[in-house]
């Protein structure tokens, strides 16, 4: 099962200025520790989640950049992408990474991302998760999250669209469950969001 | 896309001050209370959600305002993207203590399944079992126009890996039955379109056509997550999920899961005595339910395997074709993005072994059943690009019960760790499930050590191409891979890293077709170095470099070295070279540890490498035998601030 989920930003390899953020995050249930005697308010408990959520943002940010420069494409201009040319989903660059335990998740993780264009979508997943539906479900995601939120139409906002975010969410990765989705049963669940939040 | 504007909203998010957020707050109230929650409404939770989530510090909202936002999530007729950014903004702020959700009367099952992941958030064990609960009586309850089931089921996917003692052992059985009955008795015919666009079809007279497989035939059989249609029907979407959470389930209701002591024995005891029958499809209706439900996996799992094999047929799949043709030789990436429907098949390949594998885990007799489906299956695969990543849970299978079964499984292992890394080292998915498969499958080894072991040349073929994520994976393999046969090779094979991946690169240059998606880096020229290539006098050295197997004995590979130096500014190479320090450190600390057998030709610290490897590495392992093991990799990694890219050569 997916324990979260993550839209964040990714600044070319040598960018020097601005800073990793993460512009959406989306936690499936709660780590907890039933050993720890410490007494921890809920105030520490949610400062911990956030700040494991931006360390794995910045690991992916750094894995994409590394990978960029292998590719020999240190200098992508990411806002090239005119808005109307199909991005190329299939061809984004993703990875996957493992992070021990206590690093900074209590429990072992796996870390699946894709990269489209300046922006991160990443799965926070159970160590040992079929990574091949993972990583077909980020992909769908992506198109779908790109679709309907527009993100390419310059100065489009999805930070104040997280109803939309929400509702594909809840309809393609419910509480955190990957599924084995065939192109009828996406079609048929796209529309019904459609229907709910018209564009 | 991120923009300038973006980036002031969320700054200016984040510095709202407690008085203007108490204002903001009572006007979010005013807006809920009304009768008709409109687009002000909308605007302003979405507004409160960016606030709430753009600061990792905690915010205080008024307590009115939270208890309204809990009203309005419990609310029946709050129009759904309200209900889910109330939801989103009380998730937002867990764990939190001022949390009074009534949710008995709730009977909604969507806005049940938002409470329950409000619930869920809060970290509270107590809380996630009485969800569980809750969740669990819906469930049960089996009336035909019934709430739509669809919105719980992944809740008590999540409660039980949340927290696996929430259910008892007869509710565990109720589920069971149900999973069941969606699993193999979903219906096999079309679902009727909603007029509103919904999904949730009630049962009319007249029937849409049956379901079909994915080449268009009609079904054959009971439905499955491969089974199309123009629209589908409530228990068809159970059956989805129900496939979906199958794995997790039964390894939390299997043996080993919790259960009451008394109850282990006696269902030990069943199990033993029906297994035999179990062999027999025909009396499963005899067995309880866990049984029965472990019995409809195992045919569900064999139906899937039979799906897969048909040519998918739709016009997404076109796309498919085109992708398996072409660009196959080099196995770009593209082939690794399961997106569309045909590619659900490899994704359903994958569960399906695995399913197979925790059942033959959990009952032995599934075994002679499973093992010529999976010989076969192996088979077919090894042919078909578009599946490789399937051949390791394959494998892993394989591993696991080939020993009980007797079966020698040598081919599949070979062809593992002989082809695959050669023709996929390159895609940065399948280099990591590999090397995690190598990690996770170690204590299964047994005597097949042997052939992980004398393959390390080609697993470091996924080291050298993709040394970030995998280098601490590595680390922790190492120990495993070195004997003292290999010892001194796999030595040499690290110095010379840096090498193998520009050896990589030039054959991936000259190997890919010129119409392909390069998969080298396209900031680099080398037209020397291709030809080098094919110069017979150094084909030798290419061919040691890049070879599959330990040959026994190490190749002095300085000619190499001064050939592939245009390539040493390649990034690709520099992030291997700046590996390599952190895995000769791991590579001492593995063979220090083992006490040297008497004559032995492992290395210790102390003594020399071939001088003309030395001449040809100084920095790097001088530093190295400097430091000596034992000291922590931190060291090692720290101290190499500036990184000679490796000695005069590559």
């Amino acid at each position: 099962m997916v324990h979260a989920f993550l839209i964040h930003t990714l600044r070319a390899p040598k960018a020097e200025e601005g800073l990793c953020r993460v512009l959406y995050s989306c936690f499936f249930g709660a780590e907890n520790s039933p050993d720890d005697p410490r007494p921890r308010g809920p105030e520490r408990d949610r400062l911990l989640r956030k700040e494991q959520i931006l360390a794995t943002a910045r690991q992916v940010e750094s894995m994409w950049q590394l990978q960029q420069q292998a590719c020999g494409r240190p200098g992508m201009d990411l806002q090239s992408q005119s808005s109307d040319e199909p991005v190329p989903l299939q061809e984004a660059p993703c990875g996957a990474f493992r992070l021990a335990a206590g690093d900074p998740f209590q429990e072992p993780r796996t870390v699946v991302w894709l990269a489209v264009l300046s922006l991160g979508f990443t799965l926070v997943l159970d160590a040992h998760e079929n990574l091949l539906l993972a990583e077909g479900t980020l992909r769908l995601l992506a198109r779908l999250l790109l679709d309907h939120l527009r993100l390419l139409v310059p100065g489009a906002n999805f930070l104040l669209r997280a109803d939309r975010i929400e509702g594909i969410l809840t309809r393609f990765l419910p509480h955190g469950q990957l599924l084995f989705l065939n192109d009828q049963f996406v079609q048929g669940l796209e529309k019904e969001f459609s229907a709910a939040w018209p564009r | 896309m991120f923009t300038a504007a973006a980036e002031s909203l969320l700054r200016q998010a984040r510095e709202i001050q407690a008085e203007e957020l108490k204002k903001f707050c009572s006007r979010v109230c005013q807006l809920l209370q009304k009768e008709d929650l409109g687009p002000d409404a909308l605007d302003a939770l979405r507004r409160l959600f960016l606030i709430v989530s753009a600061t990792k510090y905690n915010r205080r909202l008024e307590k009115t305002c939270v208890d309204l936002l809990q009203t309005t999530l419990c609310s029946p007729s709050c129009p759904e993207p309200l209900q889910l950014l109330c939801a989103a903004v009380l998730r937002e702020m867990s764990p939190s203590d001022s949390l009074s959700l009534s949710w008995e009367h709730v009977q909604n099952t969507r806005q049940l399944g938002l409470l329950a992941s409000v619930l869920l958030a809060q970290g509270d064990q107590k809380l996630v079992r009485s969800v569980g609960q809750r969740v669990l009586k819906v469930l049960e309850s089996r009336q035909p126009e019934g709430p739509s089931l669809r919105h719980l089921l992944p809740v008590m996917s999540k409660v039980a890996s949340l927290a696996p003692d929430t259910l008892h052992e007869d509710q565990t059985s109720a589920l069971n039955k149900r999973l069941v009955d969606w699993l193999r008795y979903a219906s096999v015919q079309q679902g009727v379109a909603h007029s509103s666009g919904g999904f949730f079809s009630t049962p009319r007279a007249r029937q849409p056509g049956p379901v079909t497989e994915v080449d268009g035939a009609v079904a054959t059989d009971f439905f499955t997550v491969l089974s199309t249609g123009q629209h589908f029907t409530e228990d068809q979407w159970l059956n989805v999920q129900a496939f979906s959470m199958l794995r997790a389930w039964l390894l939390h209701s299997g043996p080993g899961g919790p259960r009451t002591p008394a109850a282990d024995d006696r269902s030990e005891l069943e199990g033993s005595t029906l297994s035999v029958l179990s062999a027999a499809s025909t009396a499963s209706h005899l067995l309880p339910p866990q049984e029965r439900l472990r019995e409809k996996a195992f045919e569900y799992c064999q139906r899937l395997i039979e799906q897969s094999n048909r040519r998918a047929l739709r016009k997404a799949d076109s796309d498919l074709q085109k992708a398996v043709s072409a660009p196959w030789q080099a196995g770009g990436q593209a082939l690794a993005a399961p997106s569309e429907c045909g590619m659900v098949s490899p994704q359903c390949l994958v569960e399906a072994v695995l399913v197979l594998d925790v059942l033959c885990r959990q009952d032995p007799s599934f075994l002679y059943r499973t093992l010529s489906c999976l010989r076969a299956l192996h088979a077919r695969l090894c042919g078909d690009p578009a599946c490789v990543r399937a051949l390791l849970p394959i494998a892993r299978f394989f591993l696991t019960h080939g020993e009980a079964a007797a079966v020698g499984a040598e081919a599949v292992y070979q062809h593992l760790f002989t082809r695959l890394p050669s023709d996929h080292f390159h895609s940065p998915m399948l280099a990591f499930e590999f090397i995690q498969f190598c990690r996770d499958s170690l204590p299964l080894f047994g005597r097949n050590l042997g052939i992980l072991r004398m393959s390390f040349p080609n697993l470091f073929k996924f080291l050298a191409w993709n040394s970030p994520p995998l280098t601490s994976e590595f680390v922790a393999l190492l120990p495993v891979l070195l004997d003292a046969g290999t010892a001194v090779e796999t030595l040499h094979l690290l110095l010379d890293l840096p090498c193998l991946t520009a050896a990589l690169d030039l054959h991936l240059r000259s190997s890919q077709a010129a119409s392909e998606r390069p998969l080298w880096d396209v900031s680099l020229r080398t037209p020397g170095c291709l030809e080098a290539l094919r110069d017979p006098q150094f084909q030798g050295l290419f061919q040691h470099l890049l070879r599959a197997k330990a040959s026994g004995t190490p190749e002095r590979l300085a000619p190499l070295h001064q050939l592939l130096q245009p390539l040493a500014s390649c990034a690709r190479v520099a992030q291997c070279a700046e590996a390599v320090p952190t895995l000769l450190q791991a590579f001492f600390s593995a063979v220090t540890q083992v006490s040297p057998l008497p004559g032995s030709s492992v290395p210790t610290a102390e003594e020399q490498p071939e001088p003309g490897l030395a001449a040809a590495q100084p920095p790097q392992w001088q530093k190295v035998r400097r430091r000596g093991p034992g000291q922590p990799a931190g060291t090692a990694a720290s101290g190499e601030k500036r990184l000679a890219l490796p000695g005069p050569g590559v």
